[in-house]
């Protein structure tokens, strides 16, 4: 049984607490904000409730999965685990400080991951003295339902921590890929030109944001890129563009279009503000 | 075939990966459709044969995707031998529909086509139209490609459309990442396909497109752009060079067994 600490209880340190807890593991869930705990816990409790009214779960791993799960705002709770993993806000500065004292307070054969999608795994782990127990194990949203983990290996980061994070994922019903530390890794960086193709492509007058959409879902695809944009969010979409084309040193394979800029000025960010490439007010 | 009506005759013309799915979609859709494979140049036996067959043809496709001067060669021929009337589709990877078109003495016969293979029923198939063209053949087109059970949308004309670029683009980026060994091609493929939903992954793609035409769109992206965005990754240019094409050379990012199986 793995006693796992997690770091920051937004959507991802929620969604991996979730998988943990469903899969055996004694998690002490850790955030700064009371509130955000108390919001975690219930978040979690009717995600379990609804697993088990869906029969996915069986009713007394309800109550056996939630009394796994304990919540701190103190960090030096986490001293006893044996695998941190923390989803902190995506703040270099921030995650290293938090690798820097989990370091300090943690046995020393614990692993310490990040869940970061963006940030340098190295660069985290010249933050603490083992670098060689630093990975990046990134998990896509939402966690429960998505399977695919990343492992990131940093420059310093040791075969045997990438195996152990990997055995880990799989423990927990979930597909793991090792991947090297480099921008993006693989998902983030692939998956680029399926959004500034379409943005050129758009820009450039050859076809319509709805056209492109129906195109590429006419190949198999579940969602055309435009649809894509707005159910991201094309803020998160901009910031995760920018962040790999200034960490490619401006490699123009990358290069962000003016029109996700334009977007994000005009407060058209997507779904969660009713307007995005499409107009979901209408919709309603 | 000589007491069908002369205005149903399809004439398809060019790579064998594009000419037989496609033949095979009018065929299955009982029109009368000649198929003559041609990878490159037209040679002295098929000549006369593609002149004759263009003299009756209601409709022809050409669809040699690269290089462009057999491509060039081969609309001349069309372009002389068929009827006035008949549209003219040609395949548009690496060219645009405009220089096709500049190419012929009847250019507003002329529609650019955008696919990849494998082209199945329901396949989405682009169209465009010669810059200015105000193409009198775009209807027609669209409609017997729709009748055939492809997915058409008509786009403004541009080298690659729209389904070409972005997955030559995609396949190309997973192509930088295999190089820059950020992960092995079965990995990439399974992340992409599990952390975004992709149908298939995108090195598996470019096996069965081909990656010799992966990377001949990606030039006539980057000659057309010049930009540096469609730069292709060194490692695609060195597979092709050592004929690891994908499927249709058994071995590509994959090695794909006989007879065409999946990659694993």
């Amino acid at each position: 049984m793995e006693r796992v600490g997690i770091v920051g209880a937004g959507t991802m340190g929620r969604g991996i607490a979730y998988v943990a807890i469903t899969h055996g593991a004694q998690v002490m869930l850790h955030d700064v904000a009371a509130g955000a705990l108390e919001a975690a816990r219930a978040q979690i409790e009717a995600g379990l409730q609804e697993a088990a009214a869906k029969g996915r779960l069986a009713e007394a791993e309800v109550e056996n999965a939630l009394a796994r799960l304990r919540l701190t705002t103190a960090m030096e709770d986490l001293a006893d685990a044996d695998v941190i993993i923390e989803a902190a806000p995506e703040d270099l500065a921030l995650k290293q400080e938090i690798f820097h004292q989990l370091d300090r307070l943690c046995q020393p054969a614990a692993l310490l991951a990040s869940n970061t999608s963006s940030l340098s795994i190295t660069a985290l782990g010249a933050a603490t003295r083992r670098p060689e127990r630093v990975a990046g194990m990134h998990f896509f949203n939402p966690a429960p339902v998505m399977r695919l983990v990343e492992i990131v290996r940093g420059l310093a980061t040791s075969e045997e921590t990438v195996r152990a994070l990997a055995d880990l994922a799989r423990r927990w019903g979930k597909t793991p890929v090792i991947a090297k530390d480099t921008p993006g890794f693989i998902v983030n960086r692939v998956a680029r030109p399926f959004y500034l193709e379409a943005l050129r492509l758009v820009g450039e007058g050859v076809a319509d944001p709805p056209t492109v959409d129906r195109l590429v879902r006419a190949l198999g695809f579940r969602m055309g890129p435009f649809e894509l944009m707005d159910l991201i969010g094309l803020d998160v979409n901009l910031a995760v563009s920018e962040s790999i084309y200034r960490a490619f040193f401006e490699e123009p394979r990358f290069r962000p279009h003016p029109l996700q800029r334009q977007m994000v000025q005009a407060g058209r960010l997507g779904r969660k503000t009713g307007t995005g490439w499409y107009d979901y007010r209408e919709r309603s | 075939m000589g007491t069908r009506p002369l205005q149903e005759r399809v004439l398809i013309v060019g790579a064998q990966a594009f000419a037989d799915e496609l033949g095979g979609l009018f065929l299955d859709h009982g029109l009368p459709t000649v198929v003559l494979t041609c990878e490159g140049e037209v040679t002295s036996v098929l000549r006369p044969d593609l002149m004759a067959e263009a003299r009756s043809a209601a409709l022809a496709l050409e669809v040699l995707p690269f290089p462009l001067e057999p491509k060039r060669a081969l609309i001349g021929i069309l372009d002389e031998a068929l009827p006035p009337d008949t549209p003219l589709l040609s395949l548009c990877l690496t060219v645009s529909a405009t220089q096709v078109a500049s190419w012929t003495r009847h250019p507003g016969r002329v529609v650019g086509i955008g696919a990849l293979p494998p082209l199945a029923r329901g396949a989405p198939i682009e169209l465009a139209a010669p810059l200015g063209g105000g193409s009198a053949a775009l209807k027609p087109a669209k409609e017997r490609l729709e009748a055939i059970g492809l997915l058409v949308e008509v786009v403004r004309d541009a080298v690659g459309m729209v389904l070409p670029r972005i997955l030559c683009t995609l396949i190309n980026e997973a192509a930088f990442a295999v190089m820059e060994g950020v992960a092995a091609p079965e990995e990439i493929d399974t992340a992409m396909k599990l952390g975004t939903n992709y149908p298939r992954g995108p090195l598996e793609w470019g096996d069965l497109i081909g990656l010799d035409l992966v990377v001949a769109v990606l030039d006539a992206l980057e000659a057309e752009h010049r930009n540096g965005a469609y730069r292709a990754a060194p490692l695609l240019r060195q597979m092709v060079r050592t004929g690891r094409l994908g499927r249709k050379s058994g071995r590509g990012f994959y090695t794909w067994g006989e007879p065409a199986s999946g990659p694993r």
